[in-house]
């Protein structure tokens, strides 16, 4: 395959400020829907009570008493699309109200009055996990290999600690949005969205036993990074029961505020690990308890556990290992899936871990991940085979020419000595290995059965049918290229279908970074089919031999569909109660080197430099996968640096960007960015996972170098100036 | 979607009509509305607004005997690019210059920034050692007012200007003295479009090693900005030992009063206003 370096399809139309989003779509008579919302964190309703002087008549009420499958299909079906007698978290939707606008909406709910009788709250992991009850644990995994544990007690050194880190915030730049059109018997859904599928799915379920049919169009969405995942399938309910009971188009559309308090987050977790080394550094065995908080309900968190178990050990050879992995109810709001999914949790752990290694030791940090990193043909402790697309020792080679680390590892150790006391300034710099499994886990995908379907139409143009949503990451652009560099068609002939569950087949989620590689490779296959068909396949063949085959065959036939559906490689298995075998059919892998200077008059981390590498195994587009790197390691430097979502008693006190602190241009590093190639020999042009990778190398880098810095292993994220002055000074000055 | 009334006076003239004509007196002024904005889910939805930025007499910046004069409806990026201000005030542009971005100073007003009167307004602190005066007007009486600005504060985001009053006018006395150390510094979350956590601006005289005097006043660590007199009566006439900084330091934590709120903690907070006048103190020390 050439170098690709497109604009994205969707540029032009964005920057011009064209493209039409949900609240964009012209919806003649529609009613605007609001949430009453529950303000305990866990409570029993004891009664709900309308005022009787207020004009009621212009305001649709539903409550849960009117929603007969009242649960949210995602995987334990455990979460309500409406409290019924039983409130588990603060901000916990109880009714819904449409009206013509947003006024009344307002209004309306000053004049509803809910009593509650109050529960016991476990508002966080640690009340969770002190009053020890089995029905908090919604999933429990253990992987064990080799001796396990039983290392520690001949062990030459068990080096430990806890490592924590904290929610975070999708902050796409469009809040949730979804409109709901009755037609007859047929409910019309439409919104911001990642999974058109996942909606048709809970839609069926909320619907099942009914006449009411459902289908979902996903509109052009601005950003999602997860957040737009599970959680549409709950407002979606709101909104198609909400139509249908009004009969009229239904809009729900969350400001800021509404978002940022109230939809979910990014796993806080809590990990203790240990690690059996010998002198030299060398990892013998390691132990990890991984607690995530998962909130009210159990969403997608039995799948982000299984993704942080399998992430735990790193990029690391470690012969014996127990992991033990719990996600835990707490009565706050759901958390869901984010870039990264558990990953960047157990990954922070495992290399800060190794950093509290190397400082117990005083062996430098790169010596022990050198020692300890994955060769070629190397075994997981899961039993999984390194042995193809192994990037890393291409990548960690590429970033330590690229950033002088060795160099300014020592230089910097000189300054801190030397010159700190001048300038008031530390300086630290880090390094990171970090793994992505690419694509669902285990067999998931052997269970998604992901269809993809191309059409050729008679005018020689290719129509391309698959489910997975444009939200910003490049997906519509890396579909034309790949069918485009096969079927040698320019990119204006190559439709993408409208994401719309009645014309497209399910091909699967846009998550785990998925899509290029998995459904990717079915529109290849797809390519190949039309042109075994066109008997084109295995030629040299111009644009204009395409247009004429395809004229040709029109001649004859009246319509080509191909289709393809996709099933791991038969040696892919996975057992999903040892967690042994093939957690990933393949990894992404990355290294990373951060610079970072602490202040010591206001204690911020400042990210100076980022040096990364990414092994993707190639790169369809290659300014997009750079725009995706970037973006990842900026997101990640948040996660990292900035974010910190405060809450208290169980509610959410940020409102917005004034709050709710992000990185901005002004706190940027300056990045350089190199792509590693090593081909995949099951994805298209060799590509594999991408979107998710960036983010997860990113804070373990910057905290490796903030402990440089600072002498200490830092042992949780965000590292805000409060965290910082409490390891600096010892003594506390967080909440 | 929303309905409100809005007016948008020309002149003070024009406003005292506007404003004698609204029986109940409920009116919201607004001037470059960038706070505002932010809280307008939050405002009365039966306000009347009353727009004053199109009122020539409250812009502009002029140098009358020895005092700056800034009408309260300049906005920032005005007064950052105005070169009375910046030679004669420079601690002004210093802060101006940690203000939000590009776009929002083109819209927020000095007058803006002292009105909404929070503890972390970042043009404050710089005015209050300055020891600015303010002009008020009030449509009620017609007539034009002058206090000192450390008078207007009486809580967090709360002002004792009342009926309708408006400020006109900043009044910044000039020094004949050249020689006058400044210092400005905010500590925020982030490099840019960050709201104070505590910053320090201090002015001070410094000659024989020795401090002839100095005004501090802390941002966003104690209900209203207020000078720092026992830190500045310590510092009076001392020589800047380590012995001395730290005694300082000590001092200036126990003089603010700061909270815990979503930005940071109560100990936090003194513990970097402590660190903010070392840094202030050995930046005096180095200049010299
Ligand atoms: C993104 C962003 C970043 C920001 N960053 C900073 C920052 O770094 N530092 C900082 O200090 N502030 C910051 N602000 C807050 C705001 O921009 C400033 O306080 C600004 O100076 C307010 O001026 P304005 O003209 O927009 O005020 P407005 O919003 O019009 O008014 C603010 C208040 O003052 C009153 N008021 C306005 N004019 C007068 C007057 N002449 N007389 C009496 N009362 C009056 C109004 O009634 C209102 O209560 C930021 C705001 C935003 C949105």
């Amino acid at each position: 395959m050439k170098q690709n370096n497109e604009v994205r399809v969707d540029a032009a139309s964005k920057i011009a400020g064209i493209e039409k989003y949900t609240r964009d779509l012209p919806i003649k008579n529609a009613l605007i829907a609001g949430t009453v919302r529950s303000s305990k964190a866990h409570a029993r309703i004891e009664s709900i009570s309308y005022d009787k002087n207020y004009d009621w008549s212009k305001v649709t009420i539903l409550s849960a008493k009117e929603v007969k499958n009242n649960y949210v299909a995602i995987i334990k079906n455990d979460m309500p699309y409406l409290a019924d007698k039983e409130v588990n978290y603060f901000g916990e939707p109880i009714l819904l109200l449409a009206a013509e606008n947003e006024k009344i909406l307002l209004e309306a709910k000053k004049h509803i009055m809910i009593e509650y009788k109050e529960l016991a709250a476990a508002t966080t992991l640690k009340v969770s996990i002190d009053r020890n009850r089995a029905e908090d644990v919604f999933e429990e995994i253990l992987l064990e290999n080799g001796e396990g544990n039983k290392t520690f007690s001949t062990a030459y050194e068990i080096i430990e600690d806890i490592f924590e880190t904290g929610f975070q915030e999708h902050v796409y730049l469009e809040p949730q949005a979804v409109v709901a059109i009755p037609d007859g018997n047929t409910i019309h859904i439409k919104g911001s969205m990642q999974c058109p599928y996942y909606v048709q799915n809970a839609m069926n379920e909320l619907f099942k036993g009914t006449e009411i049919k459902v289908d979902v169009t996903q509109i052009m969405t601005g950003g999602a990074f997860g957040g737009k995942e599970d959680f549409p399938s709950l407002i979606c309910g709101h909104v198609a029961l909400l139509a249908r009971k009004t009969g009229r188009p239904v809009i729900l559309s969350y400001n800021r505020e509404e978002d940022i308090r109230f939809t979910t987050k990014r796993h806080p977790s809590k990990i203790h690990a240990k690690a059996v080394v010998n002198s030299d550094g060398k990892i013998l065995a390691l132990d990890m308890d991984i607690l995530l908080n998962s909130g009210a309900y159990a969403t997608l968190s039995p799948v982000v556990l299984a993704r942080a178990v399998l992430t735990s050990f790193g990029c690391y050879k470690i012969p014996n290992v127990r992991i033990h992995g719990r996600a835990i109810k707490t009565n706050i709001s759901p958390c869901g899936a984010f870039r990264g999914f558990g990953g960047p949790q157990s990954l922070f752990a495992i290399e800060m871990l190794i950093e509290k290694v190397a400082q117990t030791l005083k062996i430098p940090v790169w010596e022990i991940k050198k020692a300890n990193m994955l060769s070629l043909g190397d075994t997981l402790p899961t039993g999984q085979p390194i042995d193809y697309s192994y990037g890393l020792p291409k990548c960690v080679e590429k970033i330590l020419e690229s950033s002088e680390y060795e160099k300014k590892y020592k230089e910097f150790k000189k300054y801190n000595e030397n010159e700190s006391d001048q300038t008031n300034i530390l300086k630290g710099i880090g390094i990171s290995l970090a793994v992505h499994g690419c694509g669902f886990t285990g067999v998931g995908e052997n269970r998604i059965k992901a269809i993809a379907e191309m059409e050729l139409l008679p005018d020689g143009k290719v129509l391309v049918k698959t489910a997975n949503t444009e939200m910003g990451q490049g997906v519509d652009t890396a579909y034309k290229i790949i069918v485009s560099e096969k079927l040698h068609l320019p990119f204006d002939d190559i439709i993408i279908e409208e994401k719309n569950t009645s014309k497209v087949p399910n091909s699967g989620p846009t998550v785990a970074s998925r899509s290029t590689m998995i459904v990717g490779k079915l529109l290849l296959d797809n390519c190949e089919r039309i042109l075994d068909v066109l008997s084109l396949k295995d030629l040299e063949f111009s644009l204009q031999d395409f247009k004429e085959a395809a004229q040709q065959y029109f001649k004859t036939h009246d319509t080509l569909i191909v289709q393809e559906e996709y099933k791991h490689p038969d040696f892919i298995s996975f057992d999903e109660k040892t967690y042994k075998g093939y957690g990933y059919p393949v990894y992404s892998w990355s290294a990373n080197v951060a610079e970072v200077e602490i202040d010591l008059t206001s204690y911020q981390v400042e990210v100076k430099k980022f040096y990364t590498a990414n092994d993707v195994g190639k790169a369809i587009n290659k300014q997009q996968s750079e725009g995706q790197i970037q973006g990842g390691i900026i997101q990640g430097i948040g996660y990292a640096v900035y974010e910190a979502l405060c809450i208290k008693d169980g509610e959410v006190q940020n409102r917005g960007f004034r709050d709710y602190i992000i990185p901005t241009i002004q706190d940027i590093p300056e990045m350089y960015v190199d792509i590693v190639e090593d081909t995949y020999f099951n994805g298209p042009y060799g590509a594999k996972a991408l979107g998710e990778l960036p983010f997860v190398g990113a804070a373990p880098a910057v905290a490796s170098a903030v402990s440089f810095a600072i002498g200490k292993t830092a042992t949780k994220i965000p590292l805000t100036p409060e965290v910082i002055a409490t390891l600096i000074e010892n003594s506390n000055y967080e909440y | 979607m929303n309905s409100m009334q809005c007016y948008s006076p020309n002149t003070l003239d024009e406003y005292q009509k506007i404003y004698s004509g609204i029986a109940e007196k409920n009116i919201l002024v607004f001037s470059g509305g960038t706070d505002l904005m932010i809280g307008r889910h939050e405002l009365s939805q039966d306000a009347i607004i009353i727009d004053i930025s199109g009122i020539a007499e409250l812009k502009g910046v002029e140098k009358k005997e020895n005092k700056i004069f800034i009408g309260s409806c300049t906005t920032l990026n005005e007064l950052l690019y105005s070169h009375k201000i910046q030679n004669d005030i420079p601690i002004l542009i210093k802060a101006i210059k940690t203000m939000a971005s590009e776009q929002i100073r083109n819209r927020a007003t000095i007058g803006g920034n002292i009105g909404n009167a929070s503890p972390a307004g970042d043009t404050i602190t710089p005015l209050v050692v300055l020891e600015a005066s303010i002009q008020i007007y009030s449509p009620e009486s017609n007539e034009v007012k002058t206090i000192p600005l450390e008078a207007l504060f009486s809580g967090p985001c709360a002002s004792t200007l009342q009926n309708g009053e408006i400020i006109t006018k900043i009044i910044i006395p000039l020094f004949e003295d050249k020689d006058i150390f400044c210092y400005f510094r905010k500590i925020g979350q982030r490099n840019a479009m960050t709201i104070t956590k505590a910053s320090l601006s201090a002015i001070a005289k410094y000659s024989d090693s020795k401090i002839e005097w100095i005004k501090l006043a802390p941002g966003s660590v104690s209900p209203v900005v207020k000078r720092m007199s026992k830190t500045e009566e310590f510092l009076q006439g001392k020589k800047l030992t380590p012995a001395v900084i730290n005694e300082s330091k000590e001092i200036i934590g126990k003089e603010i009063s700061p909270i815990t709120d979503i930005r940071s903690t109560k100990a936090f907070r003194v513990l970097i206003t402590k660190n903010l006048l070392a840094d202030c103190l050995s930046e005096l020390i180095n200049r010299h």
